[in-house]
């Protein structure tokens, strides 16, 4: 009975690294000698089978939070097949897409702090909607990260956020975008080298991979959004596009790895995206609004 | 591992690691074993962050392994020292006797207080 259990919940772990690719095997098998190592040694000490196999399950983790430490640990994160991976890809397209929407918000709330525009209706939805957004991203960390990243994580990415918003209102998206790029690539291989022990990798450099991507979309979305047609036309494929790919996703039944991962910014793009498309529509009726009333 | 120690255990673990193998090789359980023991139970490694490190760790020839059967249970990965992992743990020592006695000036520890 109880290593039954053991064995269901290698299985499940199995599962969960089946993406992870040829290291998903050795880790596997390491981790049965640990699960057995400590249930052996519970029986020793008297331990119940059962609660012996149920306590040594408890202390190695959930299998959720232990496959994203091994899929992350495990060299070469690949993808089996080429489609999938495909799917992947274009997932995080469109999630720089999405976030494109996203930072021309964040831009227009920069506009706005520098005018004292919350004083007026648009100042207002402005700074509700960067909060709202703000609030999804952060749960969305609070959801695939430990709460420790989360508290590390938000941090960062406000100020970098701000600071891009900053920078990229005075001299332009281009200019913003490139010292950030260098400084995330910095820091990336930095932390990846181990030149800041107590800076895992997740707490500085995950924060500002995804501003960045932000930004770079933003970027991208700014010079698309000259052509409001052309832009709306954008939302709408964008949006089927990453609806699809979190369906594929579903079907797949993927669980973990990169391809899950990226579907799952995908869905999250889409809301981020409706969100941000949203807010910009309400906020250009009311700016016209308010402009008549003020000519008024 | 109590909530307020993580943050210095992240910065040392492979000098744990290294540690725990300096008697001879070990599996990923024992090494875990061995530094709560050695640590009174005050150092006790996750699961999620001792396999990582272990895997790094061989990536960087500080370790070697080789899978052993056992009579009584799935085989063990054992892990051991490379020369470059002793001279690793070697270098370790002294940088962390070095950092414990400017750490210990700056907090004003006595000798008395940093051994009890």
């Amino acid at each position: 009975m109880s290593n039954h259990e053991l064995e269901e919940f290698l299985s499940q772990v199995e599962a969960r690294l089946a993406l992870s690719g040829p290291n998903a095997e050795p880790i596997i098998a390491e981790l049965r000698t640990h699960l057995y190592a400590d249930y052996e040694e519970r029986l020793a000490g008297g331990c119940d089978p059962e609660i012996a196999a149920r306590e040594a399950i408890r202390e190695v983790g959930e299998a959720r939070g232990l496959a994203q430490e091994f899929a992350r640990d495990a060299a070469g994160v690949r993808a089996r097949r080429p489609v999938l991976r495909t799917v992947g890809a274009l997932a995080i397209a469109v999630y720089g897409f999405f976030g494109a929407i996203a930072l021309c918000d964040a831009y227009a709330l920069m506009h706005a702090i520098a005018r004292i525009l919350p004083r007026n209706p648009n100042g207002v939805l402005l700074v509700t909607g960067w909060a709202g957004h703000l609030y999804n991203a952060a749960d969305w960390l609070s959801q695939h990260r430990q709460v420790e990243d989360f508290v590390c994580g938000v941090p960062p990415l406000v100020v970098v956020g701000i600071a891009v918003g900053y920078v990229a209102r005075r001299r332009g998206w281009l200019p913003a975008m490139v010292p950030a790029l260098l400084f995330w690539l910095v820091t990336w291989q930095a932390v990846a080298r181990g030149k800041f022990p107590f800076m895992p990798y997740e707490h500085i450099a995950q924060p500002l991979g995804m501003f960045l991507a932000l930004g770079l979309g933003a970027w991208l979305g700014e010079r698309l959004s000259r052509s409001r047609l052309r832009a709306r036309r954008f939302l709408v494929a964008g949006a089927a596009l990453a609806f699809a790919i979190v369906c594929l996703g579903g079907l797949a039944q993927f669980s973990e790895g990169l391809l899950i991962s990226s579907a799952a910014i995908g869905g999250y793009a889409v809301v981020v995206g409706l969100i941000g498309g949203l807010a910009s529509w309400l906020v250009r009726r009311l700016s016209r609004r308010t402009d008549t009333l003020t000519a008024n | 591992m109590a909530g307020d120690t993580s943050e210095l255990l992240r910065g040392t673990l492979s000098s744990l690691v290294l540690a725990a193998l300096a008697d001879g090789q070990r599996y990923g359980y024992e090494i875990a074993r061995e530094i709560r023991t050695k640590t009174d139970g005050l150092l006790h490694l996750k699961e999620g962050s001792l396999y990582p490190a272990l895997h790094a760790m061989e990536r960087d020839s500080l370790l070697t392994s080789e899978w052993l059967t056992v009579e009584k249970g799935p085989s063990r990965k054992y892990y051991r020292l490379t020369r470059k992992g002793r001279s690793a743990l070697r270098a370790h020592r002294e940088r962390w006797l070095r950092f414990r006695d400017a750490v210990d000036m700056m907090l004003q520890v006595k000798p008395a207080e940093g051994t009890t």
